[in-house]
């Protein structure tokens, strides 16, 4: 008990060093993939992973399309996730575009084993950013999403043509922990 | 001794829907010849297809991807043959010509167990994109039919594509082949 807890800590206070990396890396999930694994199988690395946004399985909902944050392992081996990824948005050159994307807190963390070949997936929540003071979000249309697994230092990106905000202030993304399969939870 | 039947029906609705748009050509008979009796076919409202930017293999002029199929329902299917795929602008028109068909593998059955992903070798020609005259315009998303559908699946997509058909063939498309991988 007592040496899971340590160690615990050892992870959270490792992962907040990397906090000063880059605006999306603070997701790298701390408590999370300290807390999870089942001994078995091996965390899922951005190389393990293709990251993919659902058009197909959008849902709209007042000012906010929600889509599945889908992370298919194209690897040979079962890998697991558990917690928030890191997800943000980027423009043709690779710039990130204002705010990386906040936490809804509406699915509590689970360990999540994703068979070669199989996708799980986290819900994103995308604001309609015309809903902001067009002057605190400089509105552009981002080309890509960029996501760093639950626990991992380097990224995927998938395709993502939408309205975004070029300036910081206005958080329009929104993301949930990863969650078994290859659909969204509505 | 129904079987053959069907396989007819199938065919023949597969040709019916050669006339409806410029990527549904593509439609195939592939998968009618195929499926073990325990699978049924793919549809569209099963399948959701995806091109990941980071599966990028380059070669001259051309970038290859996998265009991924994954089985979103509870439930195996099968499927086989060329997807129909065109590029669509922001407006949701087609730009420029429907994909071509890279005839590199032979066609076959693929089942896709559920929440499973199969693939077809996709090529976007860079080159002939940005050196051809074609009148780039930035892409918004890929409409694909899969084998035998009548109805589409879009994914994200937004690489430049050419908006002036005819004559500039910038993407091209081979079939339908297991797992998630080139």
């Amino acid at each position: 008990m007592f040496k899971r807890n340590i160690r615990r800590a050892a992870i959270a206070s490792a992962s907040a060093l990397t906090l000063g990396i880059g605006a999306a890396v603070w997701a790298t999930s701390a408590s999370a993939s300290a807390a999870g694994p089942a001994a078995s199988t091996p965390r899922c690395t951005a190389a393990d992973l293709s990251v993919w946004l659902n058009l197909g399985e959008a849902n709209a909902a007042a000012g906010t399309a929600f889509y599945p944050l889908e992370f298919t392992n194209v690897s040979n081996h079962a890998c697991h996730l558990f917690g928030y990824p890191g997800v943000s948005a980027l423009n043709g050159n690779g710039k990130q575009l204002g705010n990386a994307a906040g936490r809804n807190a509406r699915f509590k963390a689970t360990t999540v084993t994703i068979a070669a070949g199989g996708t799980a997936h986290a819900d994103l929540g995308w604001v309609d950013v015309g809903n902001f003071p067009a002057s605190k979000c400089k509105p552009t249309t981002a080309t890509l999403v960029r996501a760093f697994p639950p626990g991992a230092t380097h990224s995927d990106n998938g395709f993502a043509p939408l309205r975004s905000c070029s300036v910081k202030g206005e958080t329009y993304i929104f993301v949930t922990t990863v969650r078994p399969g290859p659909n969204g939870d509505g | 001794m129904g079987k053959p039947f069907r396989r007819l029906i199938a065919a023949a609705s597969a040709a019916l829907a050669i006339g409806i748009g410029s990527a549904a050509w593509a439609a195939t008979s592939a998968s009618a010849a195929s499926a073990p009796a325990a699978v049924k076919a793919c549809t569209a409202s099963q399948l959701s297809v995806w091109i990941s930017p980071d599966a990028l293999n380059g070669a001259a002029g051309t970038f290859y991807y996998p265009l991924e199929f994954t089985n979103h329902s509870g439930h195996a299917c099968a499927t086989g043959g060329y997807p129909g795929v065109s590029a669509l602008g922001a407006n949701g028109k087609q730009l420029g010509d429907a994909a071509a068909r890279n005839p590199r593998y032979a066609g076959k059955v693929v089942t896709i167990p559920a929440g499973g992903t199969a693939h077809a070798l996709f090529a976007y020609g860079n080159a002939e994109v940005s050196t051809s005259g074609c009148k780039p315009e930035t892409a918004m998303e890929l409409r694909v039919y899969p084998p035998n559908s009548k109805t589409a699946i879009h994914a994200f997509f937004d690489l430049p594509a050419c908006s002036l058909g005819g004559k500039h063939v910038y993407l091209t498309v081979a079939v339908i082949q297991p797992g998630t991988n080139i």
